[in-house]
């Protein structure tokens, strides 16, 4: 029996279109509105260490005369100082590359899981998912006792006359992509693996059919249609991966500047809160920005095939 | 259809000609999936320009044997020749062989425009050369105003009309076609019927067609496959097909037929005397002589029943029975008759007059008679 939904179903159905929205204001707009706040204060020798800029608790003509007054002085203060903007940078340029690394190492290893046997996919699917059942800090600290000078790495290279003596990867650039491209290779993987195994094997054998190889096909088949996946995959790598500080701060060296460093520093060194909200602040913009331009470009593509 | 091609076609049987080279040969081929055997030890000749079609109930093989001849499926065993070449080893993408896939397999990132362009593109062709054949395989299809869309934009009946035009446009020597219309709306599937014809005509691909719908096959076809499990039960022409079909199989699959089980009773010159199980006796025109006393089938298709109320004079067969059912068919109606002994015969009428459908009525007692040539004798 269907008929006019009742009230309180009425009440169900709105409730659950507010879910993700609530999710969204609790789990995202508030703390950012708290950092955004934060951001504009003054430092203090205080506890905490800042004068606010206003209170959420004052009324909202009172904000608003405030607001008028507001000094974006941290900002900037952070343009100004090399620092920041070179950490920014260099946090991109390698997000970038792990990124590209991850796809590199990941879109062939995605493949061969949806082109094995049916009953092996789950096998392999819990591999790939099977290292986020250690804690991601001692997976690290593994990589340090891989890769350091006298460490499992050097040794097997030694062992195998490749070279003379040890290399240095520890604490330096190449060690953190290695521990970030380790790290969220999963976060790759899996969204490829899904659209690739929902991928119909017969759109391939059809381009053979009409004259493609098979490398053709791949290229002018499983990729393109494999786009969603390959955005998918890379957003939830770089974006991350550019914030990312337990990694650089335990493999990485003193020369590999990254932003989510700079930020803790700011933080806990210098108990420069608002300063660090602001990098933070900034960085959130960053990140945003190449989200929604990706987006609108997805919309315009769909209403282009109209 | 022109009138000129006509008589070109209808003179055209190279299957009776000893000395003609086949096209296509299938030779004691084999395919395994596992245990399944989807197609069993099968041997099969088609020729050049042929339409052949195949028929058979679902799972019966009529995809495999395709995919085989397209290069997706390798053989267990036999062998498989074009145009006297061996294709074993040879890849689908060197092979004069297109087909339209049953799912139709459209590339969804593309549209209808670059769906059929695409192995154009991929043969290297000139762009305007392209664009030429690309908006004559829309018209064809009768998709002009589609070609920017995107697969998932389409009906099924559209889709299906892409991937029908995707195939077509590289003209291959044998084109395969998996179902290919049946998707479409009756009117448009004619035409289509049609059009595929004409165009075989002129371009002289080998078309090898699967279909379900039996009527298709008789419109298109030079010759008919019937095909049982793997195996090939029957292959002619439409015609004989439907009249002269070799065991009970084909004569069920192919239309509508009435199967009398009889024992046989006695050979005379010309014809074989049989008797059912209710003691009516039945003659049939046979060259096979079954051993007497043997089983054998009287067979007949419902149009070669005459139905009459009063008993017909002389009649080689006689069957008496009551009117069970009456299906109206607008052009015609069938009677579902209960004969004496117990079994169901049908029997149909054109409708040539607006009155004529209504004479027999539920209940009558009416007889079923035909000439001994209008039967035919199944022992299998
Ligand atoms: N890849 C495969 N693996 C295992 N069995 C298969 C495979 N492909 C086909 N078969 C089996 O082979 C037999 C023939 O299949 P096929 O697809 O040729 O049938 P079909 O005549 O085309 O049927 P339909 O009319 O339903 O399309 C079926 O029993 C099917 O289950
Ligand atoms: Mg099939």
């Amino acid at each position: 029996m269907t008929g006019a939904p009742t009230p309180l179903q009425r009440i169900v159905s709105r409730a659950t279109i507010w879910v993700p929205y609530l999710w969204l204001l609790l789990l995202f707009l508030a703390p950012f509105a708290m950092v955004a706040k934060l951001s504009l204060s003054e430092p203090a020798i205080a506890q905490p260490p800042y004068i606010p800029a206003f209170f959420f608790s004052d009324g909202l003509a009172d904000i608003w005369a405030k607001l008028q007054q507001f000094s974006f002085a941290n900002y900037v203060f952070i343009t100004q100082d090399s620092l920041y903007w070179k950490a920014y940078l260099s946090s991109l340029q390698i997000a970038v590359i792990s990124t590209f690394l991850c796809l590199l190492v990941g879109y062939p290893l995605a493949y061969g899981m949806a082109r094995v046997p049916r009953n092996w996919r789950p096998t392999l699917l819990m591999l790939v998912v099977l290292p986020f059942w250690t804690s991601f800090l001692i997976r690290v600290y593994a990589w340090i006792g891989i890769l350091k000078k006298e460490g499992l790495l050097n040794q097997f290279l030694l062992w195998l006359g490749v070279i003379g003596e040890p290399l240095t990867i520890l604490n330096t650039s190449t060690a953190v992509y290695v521990g970030i491209v380790y790290s969220y290779l999963p976060f790759m993987v899996l969204p490829l693996y899904a659209n690739l195994e929902r991928q119909d094997p017969t759109l391939l054998e059809a381009a053979n059919d009409l004259g493609c190889t098979r490398m053709a096909a791949f290229w002018k088949i499983t990729v393109p249609l494999s786009f969603s996946g390959i955005v998918a995959g890379s957003l939830l790598v770089f974006i991350p991966a550019v914030g990312e500080f337990v990694i650089p701060s335990l493999l990485g060296g003193s020369d590999t500047l990254m932003i989510g460093r700079v930020l803790f520093d700011e933080f806990f060194q210098n108990r420069d809160w608002p300063v660090s909200s602001a990098v933070a602040v900034i960085l959130l913009l960053i990140l945003i920005v190449p989200i929604m331009l990706f987006q609108r470009s997805e919309a315009r593509g769909r209403e282009a095939g109209r | 259809m022109s009138a000129a091609q006509l008589p070109e076609r209808s003179s055209f049987h190279p299957w009776t000609d000893p000395n003609a080279q086949p096209f296509i040969t299938f030779q004691n081929v084999t395919k395994r999936y596992g245990d399944v055997v989807a197609v069993d030890n099968l041997t099969l000749n088609i020729y050049e320009r042929e339409f052949f079609a195949l028929l058979g109930p679902s799972g019966c093989g009529k995809t495999t044997l395709m995919r085989m001849l397209a290069g997706f499926e390798e053989l267990s065993e036999g062998s498989l020749h074009l145009a006297g070449e061996d294709l074993a080893g040879v890849a689908p993408y060197r092979r004069p062989v297109n087909m339209m896939f049953q799912s139709y397999a459209l590339f969804p990132h593309m549209n209808v425009e670059a769906n059929i362009a695409f192995g154009l593109k991929q043969e290297g062709m000139a762009k305007a050369d392209i664009a030429e054949r690309v908006g004559r395989m829309l018209a064809l299809v009768k998709m002009e105003d589609f070609a920017r869309r995107k697969p998932d934009q389409l009906s099924g009946g559209q889709k299906q009309r892409v991937a029908l035009a995707r195939s077509l446009a590289k003209q291959p020597k044998v084109l395969l076609l998996d179902e290919p219309l049946g998707a479409l709306d009756r009117k448009l599937r004619e035409e289509t019927q049609f059009e595929l014809m004409e165009l075989q005509e002129q371009l002289g691909i080998t078309f090898l067609i699967v279909t379900h719908d039996q009527e298709e096959a008789m419109t298109v076809a030079d010759r008919i496959a019937v095909m049982e499990r793997g195996k090939i039960v029957q292959v002619a022409p439409p015609m004989e097909i439907y009249e002269r079909p070799t065991n009970r199989y084909v004569a069920d699959f192919l239309g509508d037929i009435d199967l009398i089980e009889t024992t046989v009773a006695k050979h005379a010159k010309g014809f074989v005397q049989l008797e059912t199980a209710g003691g009516v006796s039945l003659k049939v025109a046979s060259e096979d002589v079954p051993s007497v006393g043997s089983t054998a089938w009287f067979a007949i298709r419902p149009e070669k029943f005459a139905i009459t109320k009063a008993k017909p004079k002389s009649a080689d067969n006689l069957l008496s029975g009551e009117v069970w059912d009456i299906a109206y068919m607008g052009g015609m109606t069938i009677y579902k008759v209960k004969l004496d002994d117990g079994d169901f015969a049908k029997a149909m009428v054109m409708n040539r007059d607006l009155t004529s459908g209504s004479r027999i009525t539920w209940e009558d007692r009416v007889w079923l008679s035909c000439s001994r040539d209008a039967a035919r004798l199944l022992t299998s």
